[in-house]
């Protein structure tokens, strides 16, 4: 506890984050640029700041009953212009109310287009004059110094941000995810012995191939994209204002942009689906006899700290992903095959799956239950390199964090060896479909394609598979009761 | 089982007892826990929630649980909801303390808007007075801090 205590001392001068060449956990931590110091500094401060007006009980007044979460969490009610003038009445209250994320939660709900400048909170003053047709002539926001303000929740949330990913950590090296070169793999094998085995593969040498992995870069896009609108989060953003935004933005879950339109744009040819899944999707047929199909492909592109929570993906699908630049680091867990098969260390999923809470940031999880979770014997992890390709199983959890800038292509497939699942989960979770923007009953539709091209595949399904449907079974009771089913939502939490 | 008659006992930081319908109090998704892991709880320790602002909480829970069976208009939850928070500050700012620990999301909701409203539209001296608060900046950054935030003023 102590030596947790010294660590967080923090010099009174700016200073750039460094790291001991003696030992790994000492670091130097630069100040928070409002001088906000954590709690612990509070018991060592000098005589001088002793005598000194502010306390936490005066600055905050009535405020000052709430503890430092509960009083963002009371914070995040107002709106911009409350939330300045507040910030006006004293330091704690300027420290608070000049919090980034809840200037990009405010920002966010109240402004549809949002241009990011710089901060959150500039880029709500900016929006704001902009909607009261007001002339800007701020240019940029001076930072008042806050020297007597103690606050963990504060000075944790800059520190996550500030600190670059601890290189040396254990989990950036972990990995035990088997890897094949392509020459190596035929289909008929990665089909047999990974797909209908449930076991996720790195596949090397491919992605390599593509045009995309000489090409795809921030330039590349914007002289390509033009003026059209990605998908970053619950907003959207030309491609310049996302790289402007990953630039620049100081948010613990980056806005991750993931885009599913992507195929109207020119480098969409850049990549091609590889042999293992190629003309093997089911929904394909759906696509060819009706036209439409459940979402299955995306571009994602994101800045270090972004990623995606601990999740299942939709519809019983599984899943391909292949960097084109950046590192990801990924932490797999199998599906559940028994009612009790514990989730992910922190991640708790609601009865039915259709909602999971995990903490509010990936870094926060590797922090807090990333040690738990490597003592597990049935983890799988791995860091994917730029030019790899990860194979994710149906009903596998996992989370990933770009360790670095990251730009990457992922569809959602089924294929015969997963067939019976989305077939199952269609019919007990119908309501949890996702993805699919049509009136129609995708499982008909789906199960009447497959009779036309691929008869035998249904009679084979009711010959190995119906049969373990019925309730005698209790593995499988107990999976139809588990099964997975969470919609995609990759957008971080605003 | 009948939920509807089932009952446990809450007991705040002052030793009041309130004995309340399980129905009525599963708004509260913390005692709902409670309940879900430990069968046959009697009685559940408060220690952070005292008496009067207990019975307020149990008073929003009872009202609001009670729309579930017998409807009311938009307009007349409203107007309960606002008359229920005809209270001083003090008492409000502890009732979100004790929406947030018992983890009640529209208690939370509508406290936490009445403040929001309290604060919206004022001045910095007005909102000091209202709250209580000192203003502990020299005169030359709160100068500084109010040219900082003058773009949300009317011209």
């Amino acid at each position: 506890m102590m030596k947790k205590r010294k660590q967080l001392q923090v010099s009174g001068s700016h200073r750039k984050l460094t790291k001991s060449s003696h030992s790994a956990d000492s670091f130097l931590i630069p100040s928070h640029p409002l001088g906000i110091k954590p709690l612990g500094n509070l018991w060592t401060r000098t005589n001088d700041s002793v005598l000194s007006v502010t306390t936490r009980e005066t600055s905050l007044g009535l405020f000052s009953i709430f503890n430092d979460e509960c009083l963002l969490d009371v914070l995040s009610y107002l709106d911009g212009c409350s939330a300045a003038m507040l910030s006006c009445c004293s330091q704690y209250l300027y420290a608070f109310c000049s919090y980034n994320e809840l200037w990009r939660e405010w920002t966010l709900r109240d402004f549809t287009q949002c241009n990011f400048q710089s901060s959150w909170k500039n880029t709500y003053r900016k929006a704001f004059l902009r909607k009261k047709g007001r002339y800007d002539d701020c240019t940029d926001l001076t930072k008042i110094r806050c020297e007597q303000v103690y606050s963990d929740v504060l000075y944790r949330t800059w520190c996550t941000v500030h600190f670059h990913f601890p290189s040396y950590a254990v989990w950036w090296k972990r990995d035990n995810v088997p890897r094949m070169h392509t020459k190596d793999l035929d289909v008929d094998t990665f089909i047999q012995q990974f797909e209908k085995q449930s076991m996720p593969l790195v596949i090397q040498g491919l992605v390599t191939q593509w045009p995309a992995y000489e090409k795809w870069n921030r330039h590349y896009f914007i002289q390509h994209s033009h003026d059209f609108q990605f998908a970053v989060g619950p907003t959207q953003m030309t491609m310049q204002e996302y790289i402007h935004y990953m630039e620049s933005n100081e948010d613990i879950n980056p806005l991750y942009l993931f885009e599913k339109r992507f195929q109207q744009l020119p480098f969409a040819s850049d990549y091609q689906v590889p042999e293992y899944f190629k003309d093997r999707d089911l929904f394909s047929l759906v696509e060819k006899h009706y036209n439409k199909r459940p979402d299955h492909s995306w571009l994602i592109y994101g800045p270090p700290r972004s990623g995606s929570r601990f999740h299942i993906d939709p519809n019983q699908t599984c899943a391909w992903n292949a960097v084109i630049q950046g590192r990801k680091k990924w932490v797999l867990f199998p599906p559940p095959p028994h009612a009790d098969s514990p989730s992910p260390p922190g991640v708790f999923p609601s009865e039915d799956y259709s909602q999971v809470i995990s903490p509010a940031s990936l870094i926060e999880w590797f922090t807090n239950f990333y040690e738990e979770a490597k003592e597990r014997n049935d983890i799988i992890e791995c860091v994917v390199q730029s030019g790899e390709l990860l194979f994710i199983p149906r009903g596998w959890w996992h989370i990933v964090l770009n360790l670095e800038e990251s730009i990457a292509i992922t569809e959602n497939y089924v294929s015969e060896s997963n067939l019976s699942h989305v077939l199952q989960f269609f019919e007990s979770k119908p309501h949890q479909i996702s993805g699919w923007h049509d009136d129609q009953d995708l499982q008909s539709l789906l199960i009447d394609a497959i009779q036309r091209e691929r008869p035998n595949l249904l009679t084979r399904l009711d010959s190995d598979d119906r049969s373990l449907s019925h309730t005698k079974h209790p593995n499988r009771v107990n999976m139809n009761r588990k099964a997975t089913d969470f919609r995609f939502n990759f957008a971080s939490n605003p | 089982m009948n939920n509807t008659s089932k009952t446990v006992k809450l007991v705040s930081s002052d030793n009041e007892i309130f004995e309340i319908e399980t129905s009525i109090i599963s708004l509260s998704e913390t005692i709902k826990n409670v309940l879900e892991d430990t069968e046959d709880t009697e009685s559940i320790p408060l220690p952070n929630v005292e008496g009067r602002i207990l019975a307020k909480v149990i008073e929003y829970c009872r009202y609001h649980s009670l729309l579930k069976t017998i409807p009311q208009s938009e307009e007349d939850i409203e107007r309960w909801d606002r008359e229920f928070l005809n209270i001083d500050q003090p008492t409000l700012f502890h009732l979100i303390l004790a929406a947030n620990y018992l983890d009640i999301k529209s208690l939370l909701d509508l406290t936490c808007k009445r403040v929001a409203d309290m604060i919206k539209g004022k001045k910095p001296e007005e909102i000091r007075k209202e709250f209580n608060i000192v203003n502990d900046f020299t005169p030359e950054e709160e100068e500084e801090v109010r040219r900082e935030n003058a773009w949300c003023e009317d011209p």
